[in-house]
């Protein structure tokens, strides 16, 4: 056609046309030639509708409608597009499955990955044929596709990923090719779907393969109920616990492929047996069985649910799940000791009372040796003030101590004094409220409570003043976690009354101190921190601090000044992890096998200022053996953040992270320890049953065939789509320009005009 | 230690103020006391120590102003509590309401409904943290207890007025008390409004504070009904246990402190 109607020199050049519009129209003119051609079609019929003889009246329309295409035609340039085209190979690939679901038995001796490498290994010559009619790629994939010489797929593969994204594997065997020109895919798998949060959406990639007519044909692999086996599905806990409280694990435990059967479940810690519980698993489904149980220590341990093998179990790993767990403790056990009940006492009790992370043991005296004593202790409910117990045989079980406004003397426990020190020492935490009981006025200077004060206690004349102030932050204060709750205030409510005498101690930190009184060393301290031993100290120089709750409540707030202070000074006197200064956190608890792990470092300063170049050491270790896999000195960036990057090992368990805070002079500083679970994370063997409904289902959704491997005989499922047409030159021929066009037009509309007016119309 | 002591230059501009013989009888009897209980005197300032205001309001609140004095220095010498021996009043509607969480609010007749803005100030002051104690006396009527209630509607609309049963810790807070005690018994008990475990408002009909008054000479000021010495310590016991139990709130309700208390009543 192209050598009759352009002659035989184009004819040479070309080998195919197709007719295109050389002006394509905006929207806005589409929406104007309609309507200016509806209302020229309306007004025309209106016309014309009063017109007995029907066939005139139809004719005219006709011919008018002729001559409104025409004149969209020329505005649309018609044309014919002369090309010179190709034919080319299309795309195709082979996209087999390696997933560790493959490694299960397919019912034929074999497992699936087996079944699998047999065929191509067997019809090695089907997979050479499509290279002569495709441009053939091969895939392996589990969590993504990983291409491979179409000759490798006969070879063993590692069938090791955590999860199965036939969604991704399918879109990424597209990657790199023109969806255009593929003709599709065969997918060979068990139809096990274990996708990551992170995976394509099968449904969305389906249909996009729809769109470019790529097909998929899927042949599945291993035999549908071929597989016994009992797996621990899912394992429901909280990540933390809290210790003497009941804790609940709940396990979902699927059973595959064997009859009915009782089974023992047995919770263990750290191999320790916990509880173990009965339960009958269905044939065909799931049982849940329920732990609830009492920790009874504190820390970090690694938990495991196990439920024994059958004879025939496909895979006895997924019988056992190990998780960790953190048992925290569940109060914070505070001795609240107080000289005399008064607004100060008041508001810090109902705080500490209030406060469901407190377990609180309050002493006050309300009654001194001075006062009269008028009736007999029958009529009164005091009870004697159990110093023994509380100083001495209770004492290491108190995570705070609060000396508010109290003073040992008149109470024997001068020798008490010694104990508490050692308390703080060791670890405990001591605060320190002022008021008319407390320091200089309590007797406490040279005592070995000034030991362990961010103060030293000295002579001074008076030893308050009375006058009310306004607290100042001193700039460790404005960093300090103790005084963050000042952050959001402007002025906080005055304080009346301050103890003197208190000179800051090297080593300690003053964070808030009064704006003008001064000390021999400088400002007169408000409140001061002190880190002596492993313990840690608040001391306030105060006994107003109520002020702050009632101040807040006088502008319409809650409290928030004061519950945030005291909220705040609690977390970093029991040393809230959060408020550490050598701290570590990993992304996850459990960690894949193999893969790589990353622990992230901070460390501040003493006054919580992030802590550049401070140096970390950093040992990873398998706790079972001490197996060192891990071992480097960090230095901390700008941010006071250090990345640790390392190889979980292949072999499941426990795994110790261990950090030291490396001090200038290389003496060892602040230490942490965190405990890892290196474990299957994946779900790919929960399920071990073959899913040939999904492969069935993509096959079908993109018009392609399902057909089981072992029916698949000696022949692939081919694609209509064998040749892809690829256009070279091309060159368009313009028809609207033509004169015969413009007469034709021309010759409508007289026509139409010498009809009208031979039959009278107007 | 806690002692006693003598006025601070406020306290005694405040009493220099009224007749001399006050005064003198006042510095007569505290330094009396001083010299009873020997030590240095150690309290920080006057602020911090504790003040029971008066609530002043449109209605007869000043009759029983004093009281908290006569109750204070009985505060001083029976308990630990260092507290001020003069007690101003304070406007419910006044930002200086918050400056003292106690609050003393006597009346013997019926007053009008407070403004709305004191109702809100005495909500906002009794549930984050203060506690009144309404000292009715019902001789002449129960004019103050209708009023009182009506206000007591407005202000906690979603809580009522309950009976303190025998073993809340306002009758243990310091004396193993029942709650009858008062100038007179026209009640066996005493009722209160109670949120979260906190009593934050306790009125009694006994007009307790009037037991508590001295004149001038020092004489008490009103007879108790139906009389008798003891009737008067018992009144004056109730309200150590009134101020124990605001300050320590239910202190004396801890479990280390039960079985002491369970064995003294069963004696």
């Amino acid at each position: 056609m192209i050598e009759w109607w352009f002659g035989k020199e184009w004819a040479g050049e070309f080998n195919h046309w197709t007719f295109v519009w050389l002006n394509r129209p905006a929207m806005i003119e589409w929406v104007l030639a309609v309507l200016v051609a509806v209302a020229f079609v309306v007004l025309s019929w209106m016309s014309m509708r009063r017109l007995a003889v029907r066939p005139l009246r139809w004719t005219l329309l006709g011919l008018r409608i002729l001559f409104l295409l025409g004149i969209v035609a020329l505005w649309w340039q018609p044309a014919i597009q002369l090309q010179k085209v190709v034919y080319k190979k299309s795309h195709a690939a082979v996209v087999a499955d390696q997933s560790r679901s493959m490694s299960l038995k397919a019912g034929n001796g074999r497992t699936r990955a087996e079944s699998l490498r047999n065929w191509f290994d067997e019809n090695a010559n089907i997979v050479t044929g499509l290279k002569e009619r495709h441009h053939l790629r091969a895939f392996r994939f589990d969590e993504v596709p990983h291409a491979v010489p179409v000759a490798d797929l006969a070879e063993k593969a590692p069938d090791r990923g955590r999860f199965t994204n036939l969604a991704d594997a399918l879109e990424g065997a597209l990657e790199g090719v023109n969806e255009d020109e593929t003709a599709g895919m065969w997918l060979f798998s068990d139809g096990v779907a274990n996708p990551s949060e992170e995976a394509a959406d099968l449904d969305v990639v389906l249909e996009k393969l729809k769109s470019h007519g790529v097909i998929v044909h899927t042949i599945g692999v291993g035999g549908e109920g071929a597989v016994a086996d009992i797996a621990i599905r899912d394992v429901r806990y909280d990540g933390f616990a809290f210790v003497h409280n009941k804790l609940t694990i709940e396990a979902s435990i699927s059973s595959r492929g064997i009859p009915e059967r009782p089974v023992q479940v047995s919770l263990s810690r750290e191999g320790q047996p916990v509880a173990t519980q009965q339960a009958v698993l269905p044939a065909e489904g799931t049982a849940v069985v329920s732990f609830t149980f009492t920790p009874t220590r504190v820390g970090r341990f690694v938990y495991s649910v196990e439920v024994p093998p059958a004879p025939d179990d496909a895979i006895a790993a997924n019988n056992r799940r190990d998780f960790i767990i953190d048992v925290i403790r569940d109060k914070i056990r505070v001795l609240h000791v107080c000289g005399h009940p008064d607004y100060d006492e008041m508001f810090l009790r109902r705080y500490l009372k209030n406060n469901p992370n407190v377990d609180l043991i309050s002493f006050f005296i309300l009654r001194t040796n001075s006062d009269l004593q008028l009736v007999s202790e029958r009529e009164l409910s005091l009870i004697p003030f159990p110093t023994d117990e509380l100083f001495d045989k209770q004492l290491h079980t108190f995570d705070l101590i609060v000396f508010q406004n109290f003073t040992y003397r008149g109470y024997q426990m001068r020798q008490y004094l010694s104990n508490i020190r050692r308390y703080v020492l060791e670890g405990g935490a001591f605060l320190v409220v002022g008021g008319d009981l407390s320091y200089s006025l309590g007797g406490y200077g040279g005592t070995e409570i000034e030991d362990i004060l961010p103060f030293d206690i000295v002579t001074a004349s008076p030893e308050f003043d009375a006058a009310p102030f306004t607290l100042a932050l001193t700039e460790a204060g404005r960093r300090h976690p103790v005084m963050q709750a000042f952050a959001d205030t402007d002025k906080p409510r005055d304080l009346l009354g301050l103890n003197l005498g208190l000179i800051p101690r090297p080593g300690s930190l003053v964070l808030a101190e009064h704006p003008t009184r001064r000390t021999a060393a400088g400002a007169a301290p408000v409140a001061a921190v002190i880190e002596p031993g492993k313990g840690r100290v608040l001391a306030l120089s105060v006994d107003s601090t109520w002020r702050w709750h009632f101040g807040d409540v006088a502008q319409g707030g809650e409290g928030a000044l004061y519950n945030g202070f005291y909220g705040n000074a609690l977390r970093w006197l029991i040393r809230d992890p959060e408020l550490r200064h050598l701290s570590v956190r990993s992304d996850r608890d459990t960690l894949p096998p193999g893969e790589k792990a990353r622990l992230d470092l901070r460390v501040t300063d003493e006054a919580f200022k992030p802590k550049p170049g401070a140096q970390v050491a950093v040992r990873i270790s398998r706790r079972d053996d001490g197996l060192r896999l891990h071992e480097e000195t960090l230095r901390t960036d700008d941010d006071g953040v250090a990345v640790v990057g390392f190889d979980a090992p292949e072999e499941a368990g426990p795994l110790m992270v261990e950090l030291e805070q490396l001090r200038s002079d290389g003496t060892p500083g602040e230490k942490q320890t965190l405990l890892l679970f290196v474990g299957d994370t994946g779900k790919e063997l929960d399920d071990v049953q073959v899913d040939f409904a999904r492969l069935r289902n993509i096959a079908e959704t993109t018009g392609g065939l399902f057909t089981p491997l072992d029916q698949l005989g000696g022949e692939l499922p081919a694609f209509e789509r064998q040749q892809v047409m690829r256009v070279g030159k091309k060159r368009d021929v313009p028809l609207w320009d033509h004169a015969g066009v413009l007469v034709l037009l021309v010759l409508l509309i007289v026509v139409e005009w010498w009809w009208r007016k031979r039959r009278r119309l107007n | 230690m806690s002692n006693p002591k003598p006025p601070n230059s406020t306290e005694r501009d405040a009493f220099s103020g009224r007749t001399s013989r006050r005064g003198f009888l006042t510095t007569s009897l505290l330094a009396s006391l001083a010299a009873l209980w020997p030590g240095s005197l150690s309290a920080f300032g006057g602020p911090t120590i504790f003040e029971w205001p008066s609530l002043r309001y449109a209605g007869p609140w000043e009759r029983r102003q004093g009281a908290q004095g006569r109750l204070a220095w009985e505060l001083m010498k029976r308990t630990s509590i260092e507290a001020k021996l003069e007690h101003g009043a304070v406007d419910a509607g006044d930002p200086a309401l918050f400056d003292t969480p106690v609050l003393y609010w006597s009346g013997d007749a019926a007053f009008d409904p407070l403004p709305e803005e004191v109702i809100a100030n005495l909500r906002r002051f009794c549930l984050f943290g203060g506690f009144i104690f309404v000292d009715g006396n019902l001789e002449a009527g129960d004019g103050f207890d209708k009023s009182l209630r009506r206000e007591m509607a407005r202000l906690f609309p979603d809580l009522a007025f309950e009976t303190l049963p025998p073993e809340h810790t306002l009758f243990k807070s310091f004396y193993l008390l029942d709650g009858r005690w008062g100038r007179v018994q026209r009640r066996s008990f005493v009722e209160g409004i109670t949120r979260d475990n906190r009593t934050m408002l306790v009125y009694s009909q006994n007009d307790v504070g009037g037991a508590w008054m001295r004149d001038n000479f020092g004489n008490w000021r009103f007879p108790v009904i139906p009389g008798g010495e003891r009737q008067r310590e018992m009144a004056f016991r109730f309200g150590v246990n009134l101020i124990m139990y605001a300050l320590c709130t239910n202190y004396k309700n801890d479990q280390v402190h039960i079985p002491f208390i369970l064995k003294r009543r069963r004696r």
